[in-house]
């Protein structure tokens, strides 16, 4: 397990394609800590800069300024995205064996092995040799979930990855990870816009604002946990409060909605 | 029900398709044996059958036809290959697509016919000015559905295979080419008709064997049968070529927007 951490970290991207002198600041200077084996559930608006984050963590994007240690850590974490990501002319066992390719240390029985495990571990036998596209969303999420677990992550990066599901099947996905993740802790930053979703995973749960961070809060309550508690009622006012909600900055509207539009796609 | 929709399909893939030609060939033998028709503008369908056997029994037709078919074939290669080689480049190298965007677009609309006196010149009489006819006509079908089939691949997918450590050339092989395939290959498909089409412009030059040499010796010769014979046999070729070529084109297995694409 590993205590991943940023420090000072920016990001901005340019506005136009052709001026580059006016840019967007999408994070600055975030400092947050990622606690060995906990679940960190980092919430904000949409278009707050939780995506951003993210991909640097993983790799896919280079920070401005700042410093994302241990270094090398990208190339030890698994991503589950909020679309599923699947490669539609594989079958679920071939997407599957996609995380097992880089590792040249294990024979093809191995791997076949370790496929059927996840595949179990998701109640997905039924679906080893069917395609993509015949797959629900829920499956096919888990699906995903199931590809980076095989890649045995040092850091475990969710992006939002039960947001498209229906109500009912987010449920139980949110469920399945529990356990999941009990057996076994590795850090994990889990983003979200759910406050419940916050509530029923996080160790500790960080709410981001236009690209700062706002609060930090520790959740120590087993899990899992009854939404209707009272510490958990408390805990989500806490948040409700640190996200505004309800209460709206009239002489800052613009601000406040800047929404990327995702939430309506 | 099923057998229904068999029979349904039976006569909308071979009888309907099959009515016209056959109907027209009835039109063309009926006026011709009626006597309306100039023999010389058109001849009778038998008068080129007939043609058609005395060539093929000479073999000339076969050799003719063989020729062509090479010519085509080498042609095709060559602007199959650079054409791929150059949408891979172009995709990778923006700014090398928009430095040469400009003469690349002129060449395109430029009919390869009105390029056959400049390839004389350059290229001489042989063999090469006929393969650059067919190299010209063909090469920008394959390039244009290859580029844009890059160009339309998904960078959500890249960002997959990343975070699963894929290397380069995984990611080619695993994700890049099938994404691209089923448009490459139409436009594979496209570029050789093209080629096919190209030919009789290509044997104009100085050839001495060729279907569009056949048919324009026939005319000089006033063998009116005979340029039918090499019309039909281009013809007939080519569509059985590209019932060929789309046998092997691959299955769309592409889901949501790309479906279908091409
Ligand atoms: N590649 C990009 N180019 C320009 N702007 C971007 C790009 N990606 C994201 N943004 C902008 O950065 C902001 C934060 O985006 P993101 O990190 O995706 O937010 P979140 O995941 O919290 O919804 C948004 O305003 C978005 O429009
Ligand atoms: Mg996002």
């Amino acid at each position: 397990m590993k205590t991943v951490e940023l420090n000072g970290v920016s990001k901005s991207y340019s506005e136009g394609q052709q001026d580059e002198s006016r840019r967007l600041s999408v994070l600055k200077s975030v400092d947050l800590t990622l606690q060995a084996g906990e679940i960190t559930v980092l919430i904000g608006r949409s278009g707050c800069g939780k995506t951003t984050l993210l991909h640097m963590l993983a790799g896919l994007l280079e920070p401005d300024a700042g410093v994302i240690s241990p270094e090398g850590i990208a190339e030890q974490c698994g991503v589950v995205f909020q679309d599923h990501r699947l490669l539609p002319w594989l079958t679920v066992e071939e997407n599957l064996s996609l995380a097992l390719r880089h590792r040249r240390d294990l024979d093809a029985s191995e791997k076949r092995r370790r496929v059927l495990r996840v595949l179990k571990q998701l109640g997905l036998e039924a679906a080893l040799t069917k395609m993509p596209a015949a797959l629900s969303g829920g499956m096919a999420q888990r699906v995903a979930l199931g590809r980076a677990l095989l890649l045995e992550p040092e850091l475990f990066l969710l992006d939002e990855p039960f947001a498209a599901l229906d109500a009912l099947t987010r449920s139980d996905m949110q469920h399945l990870l529990l356990p999941l993740t009990q057996e076994k802790p590795i850090t994990t930053l889990f983003v979200t816009h759910d406050l419940a979703e916050a509530c029923l995973i996080a160790d500790r749960i960080i709410v981001m604002d236009q690209g700062t961070i706002r609060t930090d809060i520790a959740v120590s309550q087993p899990k899992p946990r009854d939404l209707y508690s009272p510490q958990m009622r408390e805990l989500r006012n806490t948040l409700e409060q640190a996200l505004d909600i309800g209460a709206p900055h009239l002489d800052a509207p613009s601000n406040k909605y800047r929404d990327t539009g995702q939430d309506h796609a | 029900m099923v057998r229904n929709s068999s029979r349904n399909n039976w006569w909308g893939k071979f009888l309907l398709p099959a009515l016209l030609p056959l109907l027209l060939l009835a039109v063309w033998g009926g006026a011709s044996a009626a006597g309306w028709t100039n023999t010389f503008l058109l001849p009778s369908p038998w008068e080129v059958l007939e043609a058609a056997k005395d060539l093929g029994s000479k073999g000339a037709l076969q050799e003719h036809l063989a020729v062509s078919f090479g010519r085509v074939l080498a042609g095709f290669s060559i602007s199959a290959s650079c054409a791929l080689l150059l949408a891979a480049c172009h995709h990778s190298m923006p700014r090398l697509e928009q430095f040469m965007s400009v003469p690349l677009e002129a060449i395109r609309v430029i009919p390869p016919l009105a390029t056959v006196p400049v390839l004389i010149l350059w290229l001489g009489i042989g063999e090469a000015s006929k393969l650059a006819i067919i190299v010209l006509a063909s090469f920008f079908p394959v390039y244009l559905s290859t580029r844009t089939a890059l160009s339309l691949c998904d960078p959500k997918l890249m960002q997959m295979a990343h975070t699963l450590r894929l290397t380069k050339l995984e990611r080619l092989r695993l994700i890049t080419v099938p994404q691209i395939l089923p448009g490459a290959m139409t436009g594979l498909r496209l570029g050789f008709g093209y080629a096919w089409r190209a030919l009789v412009g290509a044997e104009m030059i100085a050839a001495a064997a060729g279907l569009g040499y056949l048919i324009i010796d026939s005319e000089e010769l006033a063998r009116t049968d005979r340029v039918f014979v090499g019309i039909a046999t281009i013809a007939i070729t080519g569509l059985l070529l590209d019932a060929i070529f789309r046998r092997l084109l691959p299955q769309d297995k592409r889901q949501g927007a790309l479906k279908g694409v091409f």
